[in-house]
């Protein structure tokens, strides 16, 4: 029992044994170095970080990027579950868009997000840039996760002619749930650091990639870092949020 | 139930052709070698694969094919790991019934197959016998005309296989059975009629041979003269 108390006391507490390292790291780094404009120190980049919050900008520029975000996100998932349902329905169609996923896959990002710069004005082309990267891992993994369902099941449904809502209810949502989850964690992240890029290249007003890109022009690493750690966090809340929405999901099923 | 003229080929590679089996009410054991053909049979029964030929169902007449139900124990379980012994028996039954006829028809199954103890569980924390009586429930539960079982003891000790057989033989009495069976013990213990299989490399299936049993009058005594007697030419016919 004691034992078991300390390894839970151990996980919780390595991850922060691990930041605290990093920390640590980044700081003899910085003294090595010893050149603010290259390797500011912690503190000077704590004080910018929370210095930040006094200014309406940040909160401003911080709504800007997760609305950009969000639309990105809604976009892909919305077209990529569809997508994923519409081609287990009719096999036929997945073939149909099995260039356009792999193109869209392969497509340098930076060639779509100058492309996008040039076709589409700056909220256009940052949502765009995380749409087409995010979407298609959202659509494989969609697929995926429906295929990952246990064939011998559904034929045992087929046999006793169980109703197609109660299939999709009781055993398609939550046999592919798990796999569906993997694939929101991994996308996530990865969509607000696109939209972030975009955003610097684009010059998006109201964003974190603008300040980010300023912060650069001025030679202001310590604001630079400042916004790095802004989205590093904002990263691992939504991952968090996943997480937590995963199981509550779970034990709803 | 009657099959005339079933041909079946995965491709090129001829399975059943101009197979022909008459099926009385009661158990019909299908016997035969790995690769016979067995599984097959009972998956053109139950309409999962397409085939040519007829299959008739007495019971229900040539113009309601569609108003056949089937129950189907298969050799492993398949029990959905995220519902709990009760829900999965739950799954296979229509909606249309109401909540208290669903209770009414599980607690029945649950209370012949013995599984009061785990009702609750789920799949990952029952035994393997528990886990092939559950599948067998869902399939009594339902109101089917024929019930498929493929073999559904595999992989149980002879002690388990006796006393699910035990709690099976009554609940399916006056049932039309398909019952596949590599276990000449467990044919005799359950089957009104046995066909032997046999398929030769390349071609396609033929019945060896088939044999009625009179289980009122053999008393389902396995170790009687006339089980004895069907014993040997069951043997004589798989050898």
């Amino acid at each position: 029992m004691k034992n078991k108390k300390l390894y839970q006391i151990i996980n919780y507490a390595l991850p922060v044994v691990t930041v605290v390292m990093i920390v640590i790291v980044y700081a003899i780094i910085s003294k090595v170095v010893g050149v603010e404009l290259i390797a500011p120190s912690v503190g000077s980049t704590l004080k910018e970080f929370f210095a930040m919050f006094g200014k309406g900008e940040f909160y401003k520029a911080v709504g800007g990027t997760l609305w950009r975000a969000f639309i990105a996100y809604v976009l892909s998932f919305v077209l990529a579950f569809a997508l994923a349902t519409l081609t287990k329905l009719w096999k036929p169609l997945r073939r149909a868009f099995s260039p356009i996923v792999a193109l869209i896959r392969v497509l340098p990002t930076m060639s779509l997000i100058l492309l996008a710069l040039i076709w589409f004005n700056s909220f256009q082309s940052t949502v765009l840039v995380a749409f087409c990267i995010v979407f298609p891992m959202l659509y494989t993994g969609f697929c995926d996760a429906i295929e990952s369902v246990d064939k011998d099941l559904i034929e045992m449904s087929r046999v006793y002619a169980v109703d197609k809502r109660r299939l999709v209810t009781k055993l398609y949502i939550p046999q592919a749930l798990p796999s569906v989850f993997t694939s929101i964690k991994s996308s996530i992240g990865l969509n607000l650091k696109l939209i972030i890029s975009a955003e610097v290249l684009a010059q998006t007003a109201d964003s974190m990639g603008l300040y980010m890109q300023l912060a650069k022009i001025n030679l202001d690493t310590a604001v630079l870092l400042a916004w790095t750690i802004v989205a590093i966090l904002l990263g691992g809340l939504f991952e968090g949020m996943v997480t937590l929405i995963q199981k509550k999901a779970v034990k709803w099923l | 139930m009657r099959i005339e003229n079933l041909n079946f080929a995965y491709g090129d590679k001829k399975i059943l052709q101009d197979l022909n089996m008459d099926m009385p009410k009661g158990v019909t054991c299908i016997m035969g070698g790995s690769g016979a053909g067995k599984t097959t049979l009972l998956n053109c029964i139950s309409r999962q694969l397409d085939f040519n030929g007829n299959i008739v169902y007495d019971a229900i007449g040539d113009d309601c094919n569609d108003c056949i139900k089937f129950a189907y124990v298969f050799q492993q379980p398949r029990l959905i790991p995220s519902m709990s012994v009760e829900d999965n028996i739950k799954f296979v039954l229509p909606r249309s019934l109401t909540k208290e006829q669903v209770k009414q028809k599980v607690d029945v199954v649950i209370a012949k197959l013995q599984l009061e103890d785990c009702r609750k569980s789920y799949p990952s924390k029952i035994s393997g016998g528990q886990a092939s009586r559950v599948s067998l429930a869902r399939a009594l539960v339902t109101d089917n005309n024929i019930l498929l079982l493929d073999e559904p003891f595999k992989g149980l000790d002879v002690k388990l296989k006796k006393d699910i057989l035990n709690l099976l033989i009554p609940l399916i009495e006056n049932k039309s059975v398909v019952f596949v069976t590599h276990d000449v013990e467990e044919a005799l213990a359950i089957a009104d009629k046995v066909f032997v299989f046999e398929r030769k490399d390349g071609e396609a299936v033929m019945i060896k041979g088939c044999l009625n049993i009179d289980q009122k009058q053999a008393g389902r005594d396995i170790y009687g003269e006339q089980l004895n007697r069907a014993r040997k030419q069951i043997y004589a016919l798989l050898s």
